[in-house]
Protein backbone atom coordinates (compact mmCIF):
# COMPACT_ATOMS: atom_id res chain seq x y z
CA UNK A 1 0.00 0.00 0.00
CA UNK A 2 2.59 2.47 1.49
CA UNK A 3 4.48 1.29 -2.02
CA UNK A 4 1.95 2.10 -3.85
CA UNK A 5 1.80 6.14 -2.60
CA UNK A 6 5.64 6.06 -2.99
CA UNK A 7 5.14 4.91 -6.91
CA UNK A 8 1.93 7.90 -7.70
CA UNK A 9 4.31 10.65 -5.77
CA UNK A 10 7.76 9.93 -7.80
CA UNK A 11 5.93 9.29 -11.24
CA UNK A 12 3.31 11.79 -10.31
CA UNK A 13 6.39 14.40 -9.91
CA UNK A 14 8.06 12.80 -12.80
CA UNK A 15 5.05 13.34 -14.88
CA UNK A 16 5.02 17.59 -13.88
CA UNK A 17 8.56 17.74 -14.32
CA UNK A 18 8.32 16.40 -18.00
CA UNK A 19 5.48 18.79 -18.24
CA UNK A 20 7.39 21.93 -17.34
CA UNK A 21 10.24 20.79 -19.58
CA UNK A 22 8.32 20.45 -22.70
CA UNK A 23 7.70 24.10 -22.70
CA UNK A 24 11.28 26.40 -22.25
CA UNK A 25 9.73 28.95 -23.32
CA UNK A 26 7.73 29.20 -19.91
CA UNK A 27 10.57 27.60 -17.78
CA UNK A 28 13.45 29.10 -19.24
CA UNK A 29 16.36 28.13 -20.49
CA UNK A 30 18.27 26.67 -17.49
CA UNK A 31 15.43 25.67 -15.69
CA UNK A 32 14.59 23.32 -18.76
CA UNK A 33 18.17 22.17 -18.64
CA UNK A 34 18.45 21.36 -14.89
CA UNK A 35 15.23 19.85 -14.73
CA UNK A 36 15.69 17.31 -17.95
CA UNK A 37 18.81 16.14 -16.23
CA UNK A 38 16.97 16.01 -12.54
CA UNK A 39 14.29 13.82 -14.66
CA UNK A 40 17.04 11.82 -16.37
CA UNK A 41 17.91 10.19 -12.81
CA UNK A 42 14.54 10.41 -11.74
CA UNK A 43 13.62 7.80 -14.82
CA UNK A 44 16.82 5.71 -13.55
CA UNK A 45 15.00 5.69 -10.37
CA UNK A 46 11.57 4.69 -11.87
CA UNK A 47 13.50 2.05 -13.38
CA UNK A 48 14.89 1.05 -9.91
CA UNK A 49 11.25 1.27 -8.44
CA UNK A 50 9.82 -1.65 -11.27
CA UNK A 51 13.00 -3.28 -11.93
CA UNK A 52 11.45 -7.35 -10.30
CA UNK A 53 8.69 -6.29 -13.37
CA UNK A 54 11.00 -5.21 -16.22
CA UNK A 55 13.33 -8.70 -15.45
CA UNK A 56 9.99 -11.00 -14.99
CA UNK A 57 8.70 -10.06 -18.14
CA UNK A 58 11.74 -9.70 -19.85
CA UNK A 59 12.26 -13.12 -19.01
CA UNK A 60 8.98 -14.31 -20.02
CA UNK A 61 8.49 -12.17 -22.74
CA UNK A 62 8.87 -14.89 -25.35
CA UNK A 63 7.86 -17.59 -23.87
CA UNK A 64 4.43 -17.45 -21.13
CA UNK A 65 2.87 -13.92 -20.61
CA UNK A 66 -0.36 -11.74 -21.90
CA UNK A 67 -0.22 -9.73 -25.01
CA UNK A 68 -1.13 -6.56 -22.75
CA UNK A 69 2.13 -7.35 -20.79
CA UNK A 70 4.47 -7.48 -24.30
CA UNK A 71 3.33 -4.72 -25.51
CA UNK A 72 3.20 -2.81 -22.43
CA UNK A 73 7.02 -4.33 -22.46
CA UNK A 74 7.86 -3.10 -26.37
CA UNK A 75 6.16 0.67 -25.47
CA UNK A 76 8.03 1.31 -22.67
CA UNK A 77 11.39 0.07 -24.20
CA UNK A 78 10.63 2.87 -27.11
CA UNK A 79 10.03 5.22 -24.59
CA UNK A 80 13.04 4.40 -22.98
CA UNK A 81 14.94 5.30 -26.35
CA UNK A 82 13.11 8.39 -26.90
CA UNK A 83 13.80 9.58 -23.87
CA UNK A 84 17.53 8.92 -24.09
CA UNK A 85 17.33 10.25 -27.35
CA UNK A 86 16.10 13.57 -26.08
CA UNK A 87 18.33 13.60 -23.35
CA UNK A 88 21.19 12.49 -25.10
CA UNK A 89 20.53 15.11 -27.24
CA UNK A 90 19.83 17.80 -24.97
CA UNK A 91 22.90 17.98 -23.17
CA UNK A 92 25.33 18.02 -26.51
CA UNK A 93 23.31 20.97 -27.78
CA UNK A 94 23.33 22.37 -23.75
CA UNK A 95 24.01 26.19 -23.05
CA UNK A 96 23.30 26.65 -19.81
CA UNK A 97 24.03 23.54 -17.69
CA UNK A 98 27.18 21.85 -19.60
CA UNK A 99 29.00 25.38 -19.03
CA UNK A 100 28.77 25.24 -15.77
CA UNK A 101 31.19 22.33 -15.33
CA UNK A 102 33.30 24.25 -18.38
CA UNK A 103 32.16 21.77 -21.26
CA UNK A 104 30.98 24.44 -24.31
CA UNK A 105 29.81 22.82 -27.10
CA UNK A 106 29.86 23.92 -30.66
CA UNK A 107 26.17 25.14 -32.10
CA UNK A 108 24.63 21.85 -34.27
CA UNK A 109 21.21 22.65 -35.67
CA UNK A 110 21.23 19.05 -36.88
CA UNK A 111 20.69 17.93 -33.20
CA UNK A 112 18.34 21.10 -32.06
CA UNK A 113 16.14 19.21 -34.80
CA UNK A 114 16.94 15.53 -33.76
CA UNK A 115 16.06 16.63 -30.01
CA UNK A 116 12.89 18.45 -31.09
CA UNK A 117 11.67 15.19 -33.01
CA UNK A 118 12.46 12.79 -30.30
CA UNK A 119 10.78 15.09 -27.49
CA UNK A 120 7.73 15.33 -29.90
CA UNK A 121 7.90 11.34 -30.30
CA UNK A 122 8.08 11.21 -26.03
CA UNK A 123 5.38 12.94 -25.86
CA UNK A 124 3.13 10.82 -27.97
CA UNK A 125 4.37 7.69 -26.26
CA UNK A 126 4.10 9.09 -22.95
CA UNK A 127 0.55 9.31 -23.90
CA UNK A 128 0.12 5.91 -24.52
CA UNK A 129 2.07 4.67 -21.37
CA UNK A 130 -0.43 7.24 -19.38
CA UNK A 131 -3.28 5.25 -20.94
CA UNK A 132 -1.93 2.18 -20.24
CA UNK A 133 -1.73 2.77 -17.34
CA UNK A 134 -5.00 4.87 -16.38
CA UNK A 135 -6.86 2.41 -14.58
CA UNK A 136 -4.30 2.03 -11.68
CA UNK A 137 -3.51 5.97 -11.78
CA UNK A 138 -7.15 6.90 -11.36
CA UNK A 139 -7.72 4.57 -8.72
CA UNK A 140 -5.06 6.15 -7.03
CA UNK A 141 -6.44 9.93 -7.45
CA UNK A 142 -10.10 8.46 -6.53
CA UNK A 143 -8.07 7.16 -3.12
CA UNK A 144 -6.81 10.46 -2.49
CA UNK A 145 -10.59 12.04 -2.25
CA UNK A 146 -12.65 8.63 -1.46
CA UNK A 147 -13.62 8.51 2.34
CA UNK A 148 -11.48 5.34 4.27
CA UNK A 149 -13.69 2.60 3.67
CA UNK A 150 -14.21 0.52 7.33
CA UNK A 151 -12.71 -2.95 7.81
CA UNK A 152 -14.54 -6.20 6.17
CA UNK A 153 -11.96 -8.97 8.68
CA UNK A 154 -13.74 -9.95 12.08
CA UNK A 155 -10.90 -8.78 13.72
CA UNK A 156 -10.52 -5.75 12.76
CA UNK A 157 -14.09 -4.99 12.47
CA UNK A 158 -13.92 -5.48 16.80
CA UNK A 159 -11.10 -3.69 17.27
CA UNK A 160 -12.98 -0.76 15.64
CA UNK A 161 -16.30 -1.20 17.36
CA UNK A 162 -13.81 -1.06 20.35
CA UNK A 163 -12.75 2.12 19.39
CA UNK A 164 -16.11 3.55 18.70
CA UNK A 165 -17.07 2.21 22.17
CA UNK A 166 -14.15 4.18 24.25
CA UNK B 1 25.96 -3.55 -4.52
CA UNK B 2 22.91 -4.65 -6.27
CA UNK B 3 21.43 -1.27 -7.09
CA UNK B 4 25.19 0.17 -8.47
CA UNK B 5 24.98 -2.93 -10.86
CA UNK B 6 21.33 -2.37 -12.05
CA UNK B 7 22.02 1.77 -12.46
CA UNK B 8 24.81 0.52 -14.66
CA UNK B 9 22.86 -1.33 -16.36
CA UNK B 10 20.51 0.68 -17.32
CA UNK B 11 23.53 3.19 -18.59
CA UNK B 12 24.36 0.64 -20.64
CA UNK B 13 21.53 0.04 -22.29
CA UNK B 14 21.14 4.20 -22.56
CA UNK B 15 24.51 3.91 -23.95
CA UNK B 16 24.06 1.15 -26.41
CA UNK B 17 21.22 3.42 -27.55
CA UNK B 18 23.04 6.45 -28.11
CA UNK B 19 25.34 4.20 -30.52
CA UNK B 20 22.50 2.67 -32.22
CA UNK B 21 21.74 6.43 -32.97
CA UNK B 22 25.31 7.71 -33.79
CA UNK B 23 24.96 4.76 -36.04
CA UNK B 24 21.41 5.49 -38.19
CA UNK B 25 23.26 9.14 -38.54
CA UNK B 26 26.42 8.08 -39.83
CA UNK B 27 24.44 6.14 -42.40
CA UNK B 28 22.24 9.11 -42.99
CA UNK B 29 19.08 7.05 -41.82
CA UNK B 30 17.68 9.07 -39.20
CA UNK B 31 14.87 11.99 -40.30
CA UNK B 32 17.18 14.89 -39.61
CA UNK B 33 20.65 15.07 -40.94
CA UNK B 34 22.89 18.60 -42.03
CA UNK B 35 21.15 19.08 -45.11
CA UNK B 36 17.84 18.77 -43.78
CA UNK B 37 18.76 21.18 -40.68
CA UNK B 38 20.26 23.53 -43.62
CA UNK B 39 16.85 23.97 -45.29
CA UNK B 40 14.74 24.29 -42.33
CA UNK B 41 17.43 26.69 -41.20
CA UNK B 42 16.50 28.34 -44.29
CA UNK B 43 12.92 28.40 -44.08
CA UNK B 44 13.04 28.94 -40.08
CA UNK B 45 13.63 32.16 -37.45
CA UNK B 46 16.43 32.62 -39.19
CA UNK B 47 15.58 32.88 -42.61
CA UNK B 48 12.62 35.42 -41.34
CA UNK B 49 15.36 37.27 -40.04
CA UNK B 50 17.34 37.29 -43.14
CA UNK B 51 13.86 38.55 -44.75
CA UNK B 52 13.39 41.14 -42.29
CA UNK B 53 17.51 41.88 -43.13
CA UNK B 54 16.29 42.49 -46.91
CA UNK B 55 12.90 44.29 -45.85
CA UNK B 56 10.32 41.57 -46.35
CA UNK B 57 9.08 42.77 -42.20
CA UNK B 58 7.73 45.86 -40.99
CA UNK B 59 9.67 48.19 -38.25
CA UNK B 60 6.97 47.18 -36.07
CA UNK B 61 8.23 43.20 -35.70
CA UNK B 62 11.59 44.33 -35.44
CA UNK B 63 11.57 43.48 -31.98
CA UNK B 64 10.75 39.56 -32.84
CA UNK B 65 14.35 38.67 -33.13
CA UNK B 66 16.15 41.76 -31.78
CA UNK B 67 19.16 40.14 -29.52
CA UNK B 68 18.35 36.43 -30.34
CA UNK B 69 21.12 35.66 -31.84
CA UNK B 70 21.92 31.52 -31.92
CA UNK B 71 19.45 31.81 -28.36
CA UNK B 72 15.82 30.00 -29.39
CA UNK B 73 14.81 30.38 -26.18
CA UNK B 74 15.40 32.96 -23.71
CA UNK B 75 16.94 32.15 -20.46
CA UNK B 76 14.19 33.60 -18.18
CA UNK B 77 11.25 31.62 -17.47
CA UNK B 78 7.99 33.43 -19.17
CA UNK B 79 4.11 33.03 -17.89
CA UNK B 80 3.42 33.76 -20.81
CA UNK B 81 4.32 31.23 -22.72
CA UNK B 82 2.12 28.79 -20.04
CA UNK B 83 0.42 27.59 -22.72
CA UNK B 84 3.44 25.18 -24.33
CA UNK B 85 2.64 23.23 -21.24
CA UNK B 86 -0.90 23.03 -21.34
CA UNK B 87 -0.49 22.03 -25.09
CA UNK B 88 1.57 19.10 -24.27
CA UNK B 89 -1.09 17.97 -21.55
CA UNK B 90 -3.76 18.06 -24.19
CA UNK B 91 -1.72 16.25 -26.39
CA UNK B 92 -1.08 13.60 -23.87
CA UNK B 93 -4.87 14.04 -22.37
CA UNK B 94 -6.28 13.46 -25.91
CA UNK B 95 -3.75 10.06 -26.86
CA UNK B 96 -5.39 8.66 -22.98
CA UNK B 97 -9.12 9.30 -23.89
CA UNK B 98 -8.50 7.98 -27.16
CA UNK B 99 -6.77 4.50 -25.63
CA UNK B 100 -9.17 3.89 -23.14
CA UNK B 101 -12.14 4.42 -25.24
CA UNK B 102 -10.84 1.92 -27.80
CA UNK B 103 -10.17 -0.34 -24.92
CA UNK B 104 -13.28 0.21 -22.89
CA UNK B 105 -15.32 -0.91 -26.71
CA UNK B 106 -13.36 -3.18 -26.95
CA UNK B 107 -14.18 -5.14 -23.47
CA UNK B 108 -17.94 -3.84 -24.75
CA UNK B 109 -17.75 -6.68 -27.58
CA UNK B 110 -15.61 -9.16 -25.79
CA UNK B 111 -18.71 -9.38 -23.23
CA UNK B 112 -21.37 -9.62 -25.68
CA UNK B 113 -19.36 -11.90 -27.99
CA UNK B 114 -21.76 -15.21 -27.44
CA UNK B 115 -19.65 -18.46 -25.08
CA UNK B 116 -19.89 -21.60 -26.95
CA UNK B 117 -22.03 -24.30 -26.05
CA UNK B 118 -20.39 -26.98 -23.37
Amino acid sequence: MKQNWLYFLVDGAMFTAFLIATAPRFSGLAIHEWLSLALAAAIITHLLMHWNWIVMVGKRFFIRTTWRSRLNYLLNALLFVAFTATIVTGILISREALPVFGVTVTHDRALELLHHQASDLTVWILGLHVAIHWSWIWGMIRRIFAPRKLATHPIKVTSQLEEVKR
Amino acid sequence: MKIISRILIILGVAWLVVMGLNWLRVQNLLPVNQAVAMEGQREGWRGRERDFGAGRYRSEEAHLFAERGDHHYRSTPSLADAKDMLGTLAKIGIITVIVIAIDRIIRLFNRRKPQPAT
